[in-house]
C-alpha cells in the first residue's frame, strides 16, 4: 500500500511539473528572464553586472544564507530580508498570488517571473523559467488566417478605460465637450442609423480610424498622467511625475521605468514586455536632441506608443 | 471612323487598363505597405494632373426627387382633356416659369403650407445655372429606397458595381489625402460591390461635418500633450513596437491589421502635413467651444461661408455644402457626397419667434403625406444650398497663380442622385394628396463639363410620364423611356474622363 502511496506521488509530481512545463513553452514571452534588471543588455541572462552570474536565479553568488528560496529570478543583492513566497502587496485587485512581492505592482496578473532588482521582497518565480529562456518573435508561428477582429468603438472605450482606471464614460472628451467615441463613432467602426441610415458599420477601417484611436489614447493618456501626478497614483505608480528629468543612466530609474512598461504592458495588453520592447520604451528616456524628458512626458510617450500599438486595436 | 470622344476613351481605356493590371499586381504582392503601392505608384501614371483635374459632388435628393415636380413638369394645358388632367400630378401654366435664355422650365416656390417654407424659388437657381444645367429623363429599376439609391451611384451596376465615387476618387484623387468622402445617408453611403477597389479609394463617411476637422490630426487640440517632436517619437518606437512584437509577428498577414497600419503610416501623415484642422473647423471660437484654449482655430473661409450658409452648423445640409466646399477648395477631396437627411431640421431662433422646419419629415418621401408641398419645399431646399455651394466654387480659382486654369466650379460636376419618382396621378381634381413610388423620373445634372441648358427627354401631358431620348441626336423618342442609370452614371464618368468596360456613348449630354 505504502508503495501505491509512493507511485501515485511521483506520478502526480510528475504530471504537474509536464503541465507547468507544457504552459510554459507555449507562453514564451511569460516573465522568464530577469526582466527587470537594467545591466543585462538582451535580457537572456549572460553574466550581468549585479553579480548574478547568469541571471536566472541560481543560487546567489553573494552567498546570502537567507535567500529562502523561491527566489529563480537572478536576485544578487543579498538582502537579508529576500525569502520566499508571496509577500503580499498584490495591488491589482485579482487577488493571484504576486510571485514578486512588490507592493507597487499594480497591473498584475500575478508575476511568475522574477525580480532582479535586489528588493527586499524579491521573490517568487519558477525554477522552471530558467529552462525556456526568451524566445524571439521571429521563432514562433505566424498565423497563417491572420483572423483578427477590430477592436470597435464600445469595446475599445471599455477596455480604455479598464486598462488607464477611468470610468468609461470619464476617459476622453473632444475639446473637454463631447465624448470621443461619439465624436469618433463611425472611424471607430460604429453605426448611425437614426442619423445617417448607416445600418452596417465601415467593414474595415478609415482613413482617419488610427486618428481617432490616437486622439483617443493621447488625450486618456494625458489625462491618467494628470490625475496619478496629483496621486494618488493608480497606473504610473513606478514614476515620480513631478521629476522634470528622468536620467536614462540611473539604474534605478531605469529599474522604475521598466517596471513602468511592465505595468503599461499587462494594463493595456494583458502580457508582460518582451526584452526588445522595454529597450523600445526605454529610448523614450531621450528626445531627438538627446535631451532628458520630465517624467509626465515619459509617461504619456510610453502610454501612447504602447496603447496605440495594433496588439490593443485589433483581437 | 470614330469620333473623337470615342477615340480618347479608346486611348484612356488601353492606358488605364494597362495601370489597372500593374495595379493589380501590386496588390497581389501582398507586401507590407503593398496598398500604399497600390496608391503611390501603380496608380501614379493615371494620377490627374491639375490640368485635367476634376471634382464630383453628389448629392443625395433623398427619398425620391421628382423631376416633373421641378424642372420637366406636365403642364394642366397640354393635357388632351380638362377631366384627365385632374387626374395627373401636373402643374398649371402660371406656377411654370422658363427665364430668359433657358430651355428648361421650373415650377416656382409655391407656398402652399404655412408650416413647411422656403424663402427660394427653383426659377431662381434657372435663370443663374441654366447653361450648366441638363436634365436626362430617365427610368430606374426599383422602388426600394436603399436598393434604389445605391444603384443611383453604381448606374445599377454598370462598371462592375463601382460607385461614382469610388471611380472618381480612381481618376482624380490618387493624391488626394481623402480622395472620396460622403455625408450622406442610406443607399448614397454605401459601398460598392467591386471587391478590388482599393481601400483608399472607398468612401470616407463622415457623420458630423462641423467639427470633422478635429478627426484630421492625431494629436492637436489636445490640452498638456508633449512637444510634437516627442510624439513624433513615440509615433516612432510605437511603430518600431508594431513591428518586433510577437502579436505583430503572428498576425503579419492580417489584412485588416496591414490596412491600418498602412492608412496610419501613409494617409495619416498626408492629412497631419495638409493641416487640415485648421482648413475644416467650421466652428467660431467662442465662450461654448474656446478653439483658441485649445490651440486651434477656424476656417480662414468661415466668414464667406457663414454668409453663404447663414445656418451653418444648425442646418446639417448647409454645413455639409460648406465642408464639401472646403474639401474641394483645398484639394483634399475629389469626389464629396452630401444629403438631405429623412430627419427634419428643425432651428430655433430665440424666443418668442417659433421654430422653424427647414425641411419635410423623410425629405422628398414626405410626398406620401402631401406630394405637392414635400416636392415643392425639398426642391427649393435643396436648389438653395447647391446655389450658395456653386456660387462658392465659381469664386475660387483653382490656381491663383494660373488664371488660365479657372475656377473650381470650372472642374466640378454635381449629380443630385435621387432614388426614383413618384406615382404621377391623383385623385380627381386634388391639389392634396399623397403618391406612392414610380419607376420613371429623371435626372439633374449640373456642371460646364456638359453641354448644359439641355433637357434630354421629354414629358407626356397625359400620363406624366418622361420620355427618353436618342442618345447621339438628343431627340425625344417616344414610348416606354429606355434611359436607366447606366446612362446616367455614364454621361457623368464621360464628363469626368472616366473610363471603363461598357461605358455607353452619351454624345448628346455634350453637343
Amino acid at each position: 500500500m505504502r508503495y501505491v502511496r509512493f507511485i501515485f506521488s511521483l506520478w502526480l509530481v510528475l504530471s504537474v511539473s509536464a503541465c507547468v512545463g507544457s504552459y510554459n513553452q507555449q507562453h514564451p514571452t511569460k516573465d522568464v528572464g530577469a526582466d527587470v534588471d537594467p545591466t543585462d543588455a538582451d535580457g537572456y541572462g549572460e553574466p550581468d553586472a549585479d553579480g548574478d552570474a547568469d541571471g536566472y536565479g541560481e543560487p546567489d553568488a553573494d552567498g546570502d544564507s537567507t535567500d529562502s528560496g523561491g527566489d529563480a529570478g537572478g536576485d544578487a543583492d543579498g538582502g537579508p530580508t529576500d525569502s520566499g513566497g508571496d509577500a503580499g502587496g498584490d495591488a491589482d485587485g485579482y487577488g493571484e498570488p504576486d510571485a514578486d512581492g512588490d507592493a507597487t505592482d499594480s497591473g498584475g496578473y500575478g508575476d511568475a517571473g522574477s525580480d532582479a532588482d535586489g528588493g527586499p521582497t524579491d521573490s517568487g518565480g519558477s525554477p522552471l523559467d530558467e529552462l525556456w529562456p526568451e524566445q524571439s518573435p521571429d521563432d514562433m508561428a505566424v498565423s497563417l488566417k491572420a483572423n483578427l477582429r477590430w477592436k470597435r468603438g464600445a469595446i475599445l472605450k471599455n477596455d480604455l478605460s479598464q486598462a488607464l482606471g477611468f470610468a468609461p464614460d470619464q476617459s476622453c472628451k473632444e475639446l473637454e465637450l463631447f465624448d470621443c467615441f461619439m465624436a469618433h463613432n463611425i472611424p471607430l467602426g460604429g453605426s448611425d442609423p437614426f442619423g445617417s441610415g448607416l445600418y452596417e458599420p465601415a467593414r474595415s477601417p478609415q482613413v482617419t480610424t488610427p486618428i481617432a484611436v490616437e486622439r483617443i489614447i493621447m488625450q486618456t493618456c494625458v489625462r491618467r498622467a494628470l490625475v496619478d501626478a496629483v496621486g494618488p497614483a493608480v497606473v504610473f505608480t513606478e514614476l515620480d511625475l513631478a521629476s522634470p528629468a528622468l536620467d536614462p543612466t540611473d539604474l534605478e530609474t531605469l529599474l522604475a521605468v521598466d517596471k513602468q512598461t511592465r505595468i503599461l504592458y499587462r494594463r493595456f495588453l494583458a502580457r508582460n514586455p518582451t526584452i526588445a520592447e522595454k529597450d523600445l520604451i526605454r529610448t523614450l528616456l531621450l528626445s531627438d536632441n538627446g535631451e532628458l524628458v520630465s517624467a509626465t512626458d515619459f509617461a504619456v510617450m510610453s502610454c501612447f506608443a504602447i496603447g496605440s500599438t495594433t496588439e490593443f486595436i485589433f483581437f | 471612323m470614330r469620333n473623337p470622344v470615342e477615340n480618347t476613351l479608346s486611348k484612356q481605356l488601353s492606358r488605364r487598363s494597362f495601370v489597372n493590371g500593374l495595379a493589380t499586381i501590386a496588390a497581389a504582392s501582398a507586401v507590407p505597405g503593398g496598398f500604399l503601392l497600390g496608391r503611390g505608384t501603380a496608380h501614379a501614371s493615371e494620377n490627374s494632373s491639375s490640368e485635367d483635374q476634376r471634382f464630383l459632388i453628389v448629392v443625395g435628393a433623398t427619398g425620391g426627387a421628382n423631376i416633373s415636380d421641378c424642372f420637366l413638369p406636365a403642364l394642366m394645358s397640354q393635357a388632351q382633356s380638362p377631366e384627365l388632367a385632374n387626374t395627373i400630378v401636373n402643374y398649371p401654366d402660371g406656377v411654370v416659369v422658363q427665364p430668359e435664355g433657358s430651355n428648361i422650365q421650373a415650377v416656382k416656390y409655391l407656398g402652399l403650407s404655412p408650416l413647411f417654407t422656403s424663402d427660394y424659388s427653383p426659377e431662381t437657381f434657372v435663370s443663374k445655372y441654366h447653361e450648366d444645367m441638363l436634365v436626362m429623363a430617365n427610368e430606374v429599376t426599383s422602388v426600394n429606397h436603399m436598393v434604389a439609391q445605391k444603384r443611383s451611384i453604381t448606374g445599377n451596376g454598370i462598371n462592375n458595381g463601382v460607385t461614382l465615387m469610388e471611380a472618381m476618387a480612381m481618376r482624380h484623387g490618387t493624391n488626394m489625402p481623402l480622395p472620396n468622402v460622403n455625408m450622406g445617408v442610406g443607399g448614397y453611403i454605401e459601398p460598392g460591390d467591386d471587391r478590388n477597389i482599393p481601400d483608399w479609394a472607398r468612401s470616407e463617411l463622415i457623420t458630423g461635418p462641423a467639427l470633422f476637422a478635429v478627426s484630421t490630426h492625431g494629436t492637436k487640440g489636445i490640452l498638456f500633450r508633449p512637444e510634437d517632436e516627442l510624439i513624433d517619437r513615440a509615433r516612432g518606437v510605437r511603430e518600431e513596437l508594431d513591428t518586433v512584437s510577437p502579436f505583430a509577428h503572428t498576425f503579419q498577414h492580417s489584412k485588416l491589421r496591414n490596412q491600418y497600419v498602412d492608412k496610419r503610416r501613409n494617409s495619416m501623415p498626408m492629412l497631419e502635413e495638409k493641416d487640415l484642422i485648421s482648413l475644416l473647423t467650421l466652428v467660431a471660437d467662442s465662450p461654448g467651444i474656446p478653439l483658441n484654449t485649445f490651440g486651434l482655430q477656424s476656417s480662414p473661409q468661415l466668414p464667406e461661408l457663414v454668409e453663404t450658409f447663414p445656418l451653418m452648423g444648425a442646418d446639417p445640409f448647409q454645413t455639409q455644402a460648406a465642408l464639401a466646399y472646403l474639401m474641394i477648395r483645398h484639394k483634399v477631396s475629389s469626389s464629396v457626397c452630401m444629403g438631405l437627411s429623412y430627419q427634419p431640421t428643425i432651428i430655433s431662433p430665440p424666443a418668442p419667434e417659433p421654430p422653424v422646419i427647414l425641411d419635410t419629415p423623410l425629405a422628398f418621401d414626405f410626398a406620401h403625406n402631401d406630394h405637392l408641398v414635400s416636392q415643392n419645399v425639398m426642391w427649393a431646399r435643396t436648389l438653395k444650398v447647391l446655389d450658395g455651394l456653386i456660387s462658392l466654387l465659381q469664386a475660387a480659382p483653382f490656381d491663383p497663380a494660373d488664371p488660365g486654369a479657372g475656377s473650381f466650379w470650372d472642374r466640378t460636376l454635381i449629380y443630385v442622385a435621387t432614388d426614383f419618382g413618384r406615382s404621377k396621378t391623383r385623385p380627381d381634381g386634388s391639389y392634396a394628396f399623397g403618391t406612392g413610388h414610380h419607376l420613371n423620373n429623371g435626372s439633374l445634372l449640373i456642371s460646364p463639363l456638359l453641354g448644359g441648358n439641355k433637357v434630354l427627354g421629354g414629358i407626356d401631358h397625359d400620363t406624366g410620364l418622361t420620355k427618353g431620348f436618342d442618345l447621339h441626336s438628343g431627340m425625344t423618342v417616344d414610348g416606354p423611356n429606355q434611359i436607366a442609370e447606366g446612362h446616367v452614371y455614364s454621361t457623368i464618368c464621360q464628363a469626368l474622363d472616366i473610363d471603363f468596360p461598357g461605358i455607353i456613348n452619351m454624345d448628346a449630354a455634350f453637343s
